[in-house]
């Protein structure tokens, strides 16, 4: 879009597919960790819903840190039982002073007990359940005892919350802090879904770059912004249609609510902290004995410079910290790793070293699906000479020969990459490797008949360690919804599957009658002279 | 197309179940796989692992052939059928036949009479001893293995120089041992500790006439049968020269058509993997033998377990009753698992019992679940991972059910939720689509109950769908551990949809050519003159037959 | 992960079947005429040594020599991940290490590390003589290469050698002159040691005079071949300190060739670390005996047995051959052989402890 922003350097061509939306977190702390030549181990943990989830464990000779998404084991229990339950971390974070917003857990829903608990607090009012996860079931802007009273009433019946919080409303938007130790490493704030005018395209158009954009950030791939009522609504309210022009650079509000999930957009508000504010985000991780680190969500009011600070999350995810859509990304992965591994600090790779990444695949394929318990990544390729090329060449050679060949060799030479089906005959190779080793392969190439046009460059992108083959699609075939179905029309994979199914079975049929004619008397009787005609004929 | 269950082999150790694991991994499998059912967590590595730079290791590219396996309290590493409480020593001196000799003799266990050579001994001093030693004589490479390169039943001098110009000038195998040659019966005995667990003949690729196959006929059919052995089809008969000059040498040609019940053997080599048929015998050989094998491992220091090749003599000339000819550190036990004739011996029961004796008395014998191979070794065959540790087994006794579902049911939600379900019952098994409005449902665990509730389970899709019917069944094969959906495809991608939809097309057309051209062969040749003329000679041939 | 040092200033890896511990030695006495030398300390070169030592490299150096043993597939590749050469050498590539599952052309593969991990535009010195050396493929290496050696066609060549006495006198071309040289080591191999440390002298910017000052500064430990004159006429060459088949042939022609003794004995004990080769390895130098004049030669260790078995196999005369298992009968005969006008050789593996054999003559008979 529009907006400026600069993203973390090592992530650029380094973020496979596999590792987009929820997974990042974990990608990109274990990824920090094993480019610093640290082990790391992925291990399934059975979690409810029948996902398994890995948690990962980041290691050398001296030190094991193990992950739950973003938390380390080294968070004491106390410390999650505490952020978890809203009231205690309330109570917690007042007894040290930072500032909460005012307010209580209801110990009685009665109306009289209610309207008694409420006496020293002013409206606007929030509610909130004890133990809700996210926003979920948070209702705020409550202007009256009724409405209060209603909203109460709700949770309890509808979402089946008992144990509701009640405070007083504070002005200001919502931020997200991401600290560890003594550090605030970043913060962001979310923009509501919303697009902005070029004076030509229509809002529907607009919406559709939009989402374009976004899918193709890792960190919103699966949050398209859909079209719906509640965006129809919005739009109504300012007077607008889908088909509306908006004037360049006009800002339109899409919907009212912010999270990303339904198509906010994260920007770097870091900046916008005040020092006070900083230091009070850092005392409340501080306040939550063992807590080492969290995501803590706070209400700041820039003009007035007056917060609250709502609560602390001990599994934020950082995939809005890592990708604003304005602003700066935040170093979370390396600070997490700069932590609890400070004999690592700063110790890079070379500017020479190829860009290597790990493939991610394999939590799906085989810890997910219960085939295997641990899978231990191998360790980032460090020693010297290293290059990366991006190699293109055209063969029209049987594919299975080809493919094993540049297997072979991947293997002999100790390379690292892929090899990729662009189109018909076309082939690209990416891959990384000693020099001496590299130059020897490309005039492999170029010595065999039925390779030609062998070209080579050097090549800035990603190199994942390992070797597969893939058929290279545009984008917009891979492109998938939230919920993960091919993008093939229902009837189109109807048609397709028939024709595969169909020609399956006419292709085993064919095999079983090859084998009944070489079977019958025929076949085997007429052998002499079958021979007989093949060595006449030499 | 499921393979018929062919052929002998342990109950717990199918055809079906190592169809993936072929050559020397097969060992490794079965080793592995019997620790694994036992409760032991098992991890397979690349040979770049730390944990075996100190194991005398090779050909382990591509991975499958080192594991290890862990109790809460210890771990042991494997190489294939060699654990790390075989020493290095032990590997050092069972690889050099004239080492093992030397420690065989000192310890008292016969052995053929003879000697090692250096490898710049001359011709001259070989020819020297072996006639103070006399003939018949074997000469044979001092660290080949499989059978390579021995030449035996040498018996005078023209032979025995013929010998040593192939093995070390041809074969380039310098270093020789010349030993007495012993006329017996070869047996592989595997031994654990104070025990002969298996003891395989191993008979030289052969063939039986039938009076009207050729002998190259004859060992395609072989071959055929061979292909139904889990251990066999990977190493069938293959038609070499030295298979080609055995038979000459014998008076046939490929073209030469032998009796019926006439024996001819092709090779001289006994081992398995160059075509020879293994029976077992564990039952029959003499305890007397079994001893010899039993002592020969023992007079070397740190030999727990291994392969003994003994020949007991059936000559009068030679005192010892049978004698060892070599030791095997890193024996292939496919011959013992899979023979062609006889009962299946449980040597991987064998080894883990000893690495892990709290574990004796697990009974696997029943055990239908498995790992696939080739999944577990593919992230290390890509260098995707650098070591992988296999989901635990279920242990205890697996129920399992088949379901085959009728009606809407190829959508990928559908599947993928099903797993989801089957995995949060701690369920094993897999969702197989088989035809368009078809899938067949296999869930395996050792809770009965959560098996057979797993039919009300299939309904309740939140997202609906139009199921038609539900069939049930009993299911009694192998289940691999995990939930899998398997799809010939992947339908995330349309390239690839594709892609298979074009090689299916290409195989459709290759097919049908093959078809063709076979159908036209035979009417042709059914339709040629030369066929109408030796029409009488194979009426009369067909008569004579009948007679007989 | 220990950082590769990258140092902007001459850094010399040597490596090589034999010769390393010599050639790094040479180098740095000759580069430390003119600069601050930094070395690897005795003979220190397996990786794990490797990373320790590097930190002693400080501001002041100007010039680094270190020996790195590349004997097994990727230890080259380690050694120059903790520390990258700029200058390679590859004194020889041989049998130094008789595993048995290796071959010539791995251990060929092993040295070349050497080459594919170094900077790519620095300069590889290979030896010009070794035939195996040119198993090295060099095609893909964009760097100098120079070629030392006593062949035609190296481009650092001695030519003229004699022994002096007290060590090796030759001539070397530099700058298109020839420029005699002098190193107090002996035998012939010691000449070409001196020309990789002259050839990288030279390119380095050392003038004759320096080169030829920092020869004279060569000092090996005892026990390398070290020549000692001892009273009433008696020589005493001490390789006590390592022994491999080659440089114990090559230590039995040192005697033969340059020492000049009417009577000549070798005492030879137990050559370590050999494996299985350890049999095939004593045996070989037992047959290379006869094509020696020896007067005597005393064997010292279980395994030198093969060495006596197979001198009298190849003709070597029975009753010059002794063999003793234990050191005091050894220390009593010797002593009753090494009379005056005698040479004597002392080669043995380190753990054989020769060096005790040598210590005991050497107080006896010191000037």
């Amino acid at each position: 879009m529009n907006y400026e922003h600069n993203w973390l350097p090592e992530l650029e061509g380094t973020v496979p597919k596999e590792a987009y939306g929820y997974a990042l977190s974990n990608y990109t702390i274990a990824y920090e960790a094993w480019r610093r030549g640290l082990s790391i181990t992925f291990e399934n943990l059975y979690h409810n819903k029948g996902m398994y989830y890995p948690i990962y464990s980041i290691y050398n000779n001296d030190n094991k840190v193990q992950f739950t998404h973003t938390r380390p084991h080294l968070v004491s229990k106390d410390a999650v039982d505490i952020c978890v339950n809203k009231q205690r971390t309330r109570e917690t974070l007042d007894a040290h002073n930072v500032p909460v917003p005012k307010g209580r857990l209801l110990k009685s829903l009665a109306f009289d007990q209610v309207k008694k608990q409420i006496s020293d607090l002013s409206f606007p009012l929030v509610i909130k359940p004890l133990a809700g996860a996210g926003g979920r079931g948070v209702i705020t802007g409550i202007d009256s005892f009724d409405e209060l009273m209603e909203n109460i009433q709700y949770l309890t019946e509808k979402l089946n919350y008992h144990q509701i919080i009640v405070e007083e409303y504070i002005t200001g938007e919502d931020y997200r802090a991401f600290v560890i130790g003594d550090k605030v490493v970043g913060a962001f704030r979310r923009l509501p879904p919303h697009v902005i005018g070029d004076g030509k395209s229509t809002i529907r158009e607009l919406l559709k770059k939009k989402n374009k954009f976004r899918v193709n950030i890792p960190g919103t791939y699966d949050m398209k912004v859909l079209i719906n009522e509640e965006i129809k609504r919005e739009l109504n309210k300012q007077n607008l249609t889908l088909k509306s022009i908006p004037e360049k650079d006009q800002f339109v509000r899409l919907k009212t609510k912010n999270n990303v999930s339904s198509g906010g957009d994260p920007i770097d508000a870091t900046h916008e902290l005040s020092e006070d504010l900083k230091e009070n985000l850092v005392k409340a991780v501080q306040a939550i004995p063992g807590l080492i680190q969290g995501g803590v969500d706070v209400i700041y009011d820039k003009e007035s410079g007056r917060y609250a600070i709502l609560e602390i999350n001990t599994k934020p995810s950082i995939r809005n910290h890592l990708y604003p859509i304005k602003g700066n990304a935040h170093e979370i992965p390396k600070s997490i790793i700069d932590y609890y591994f400070p004999e690592t600090k700063g110790k890079y790779l070379s500017e020479t070293t190829p860009k290597y990444y790990f493939d991610y695949s394999f939590v799906k394929e085989y810890l997910q699906n219960n085939r295997l318990k641990k899978f231990t990544l191998p360790t980032h390729p460090y020693e010297p000479n290293l290059i990366s090329k991006l190699i293109t060449f055209q063969s029209d050679h049987e594919l299975a020969k080809l493919k094993q060949m540049i297997r072979t060799n991947f293997h002999k030479l100790k390379f690292n990459g892929e090899m990729n089906l662009i189109s018909t005959d076309q082939y690209e190779i990416i891959l990384a490797g000693n020099y001496q080793d590299v130059e020897q392969f490309i005039d492999f190439l170029k010595s065999k008949k039925f390779i030609s046009n062998v070209q080579n460059e050097h090549y800035q992108g990603g190199v994942r360690v390992g070797y597969s083959f893939n058929y290279k699609p545009s984008e917009e075939e891979t492109v998938t919804d939230a919920e993960g179905t091919s993008s093939l029309s229902p009837i189109e994979e109807k048609d397709i599957l028939a024709s595969i199914e169909e020609k399956d079975k006419r292709i085993k049929e064919l095999e079983n009658e090859i084998i009944q004619l070489k079977n019958s008397k025929s076949w085997t009787v007429t052998a002499p002279l079958r021979k007989l005609s093949k060595k006449l004929n030499k | 197309m499921k393979e018929k269950q062919l052929g002998i082999s342990l109950p717990q150790l199918t055809n079906d179940i190592v169809r993936n694991a072929r050559k020397t991994r097969l060992d490794a499998f079965a080793v592995a796989l019997e620790g694994w059912r036992r409760g032991l967590k098992l991890k397979w590595y690349t040979k770049d692992s730390e944990h075996f730079k100190d194991m005398i290791i090779f050909g382990v590219n591509p991975p499958g052939r080192l594991f290890s396996l862990s109790s809460d309290t210890k771990t042991h590493y494997f190489f294939r059928t060699r654990g790390d409480l075989v020493s290095n020593e032990a590997v050092e001196i069972g690889s050099e036949k004239d080492d093992t000799k030397i420690y065989l003799e000192k310890a008292g266990v016969p052995v053929p009479k003879g000697k090692g050579f250096a490898p710049d001994a001359t011709n001259e001093e070989i020819i020297a001893y072996s006639k103070e030693l006399g003939y018949p004589l074997v000469l044979k490479p001092t660290n080949a293995s499989l059978g390579n390169g021995v030449v035996t039943n040498i018996r005078n001098d023209e032979q025995l120089l013929k010998a040593i110009h192939y093995v070390r000038h041809e074969l380039d195998y310098d270093e020789v041992i010349v030993e007495q040659y012993v006329i017996g019966k070869e047996y592989r005995v595997y031994v654990v500790e104070d025990k002969v667990v298996a003891a395989y003949n191993r008979v030289p690729a052969n063939i039986t006439g039938d009076g009207e196959h050729t002998i190259e006929e004859l060992i395609d059919l072989k071959n055929l049968v061979r292909k139904q052995n889990a251990r066999l089809n990977s190493c069938l008969i293959y038609l070499d020269n030295e298979i080609l000059d055995f038979i000459m040498d014998a008076g046939y040609t490929l073209e030469s058509i032998p009796e019926k019940g006439e024996l001819i053997y092709l090779r001289e080599k006994t081992n398995v993997s160059s075509g020879g048929d293994p029976v077992d015998v564990t039952d029959t050989l003499a305890e007397e033998y079994k001893q010899i094998a039993i002592d020969a491992l023992k007079a070397i220091p740190g030999f727990p377990h291994a392969g003994v090749d003994i020949i007991v003599n059936e000559g009068d000339d030679v005192t010892a009753s049978a004698v060892v000819i070599e030791l095997n550190p890193t024996a292939q036990i496919g011959g013992a698992l899979f023979p062609i004739e006889g009962k299946s011996r449980n040597i991987p029961g064998a080894i883990i019992d000893y690495y892990f004796p709290e574990t004796k008395g697990t009974n696997t014998e029943k055990s239908r679940i498995y790992f696939d191979l080739i999944t577990v070794l593919e992230p290390l065959e890509n260098r995707a991972a650098l070591e992988v540790e296999v989901a635990p087994a279920p242990l205890g006794r697996l129920y399992s059910r088949k379901y085959t579902v009728y009606g809407d049911v190829q959508r990928y939600k559908f599947h993928n939720w099903l797993k989801q379900q089957a995995l949060d019952r701690n369920l094993h098994g897999y969702v197989k689509s088989k035809v368009f409005d078809e899938i067949e449902i296999v869930v395996a665990g050792t809770d009965k109950d959560s098996v057979n509730a797993f039919r009300k389970t299939i309904d309740q899709y939140p997202q609906g769908s139009k199921i038609l019917k539900i069939n049930e069944e009993n299911h009694e094969h192998p289940v691999t551990v995990g939930f899998e959906i398997t799809e010939q495809y992947n339908s995330y991608n349309i390239k690839s949809v594709q892609h298979a939809l074009r090689s299916m097309n290409k195989d459709l057309q290759r097919l049908t050519k093959q078809k063709n051209r076979v159908e036209k062969d035979i009417q042709h040749i059914l339709n040629s003159s030369s066929w109408k003329w030796t029409e009488p000679i194979r009426e009369v041939k067909s008569l004579v037959k009948e007679k007989k | 992960m220990q950082t590769t040092l990258y140092l902007n200033i001459p850094t010399i890896g040597i490596t090589g079947s034999f010769g390393k511990t010599t050639v790094k030695e040479i180098t740095a006495a000759i580069l430390s005429v003119k600069y601050e030398t930094y070395k690897s300390p005795k003979n220190f070169n397996l990786v794990d040594q490797t990373k320790k030592h590097v930190k002693n490299i400080n501001d002041e150096h100007e010039v680094v020599v270190i020996e790195m043993a590349m004997s097994k597939k990727n230890r080259g590749k380690r050694q120059c991940t903790v520390i990258q050469p700029n200058i390679g050498v590859i004194t020889a590539v041989g049998h130094a290490h008789f595993e048995r599952f290796s071959s010539i052309k791995d251990v060929a593969l092993s040295k070349s590390e050497m080459m594919k991990y170094m900077k790519p535009e620095g300069t590889l010195y290979l030896s010009n003589d070794d035939e195996n050396s040119k198993l090295v493929d060099t095609q893909y290496f964009p760097g100098e290469i120079i070629k030392v050696g006593l062949s035609e066609g190296s481009d650092y060549r001695a030519t003229n050698i004699r022994f002096n006495k007290k060590g090796m006198e030759f001539e070397v071309v530099l700058n298109g002159k020839s420029e005699a040289m002098f190193v107090p080591l002996l035998g012939e191999h010691s000449v070409v040691n001196s020309l990789f440390a002259i050839g990288i002298a030279d390119k380095l910017g050392l003038t004759p005079d320096e080169i030829r000052e920092g020869l004279g500064r060569v000092e090996l430990p005892r026990g390398r071949l070290t020549l000692d004159y001892l009273e009433g006429n008696r020589t005493l060459i001490d390789d006590s300190y390592n022994a491999n088949p080659v440089s114990m042939v090559s230590g039995l022609k040192v005697l033969n060739e340059y020492i000049d003794s009417p009577n000549k004995i070798a005492l030879l004990g137990d050559m370590a670390e050999m494996g299985s080769y350890t049999r095939e390895g004593h045996e070989k130098v037992g047959k290379s005996l006869i094509d020696f004049t020896l007067d005597k030669v005393f064997l010292y260790g279980d395994s030198s047995k093969w060495i006596l078995k197979k001198a009298e196999e190849t003709g070597f005369p029975k009753e010059k051959l002794f063999h003793f298992d234990d050191i005091e009968s050894l220390i009593e005969e010797i002593e009753k052989s090494y009379s005056a006008d005698t040479a004597l050789l002392v080669k043995a593996s380190r753990a054989t402890k020769l060096d005790q054999v040598v210590k005991h003559l050497l107080s006896k008979y010191s000037i």
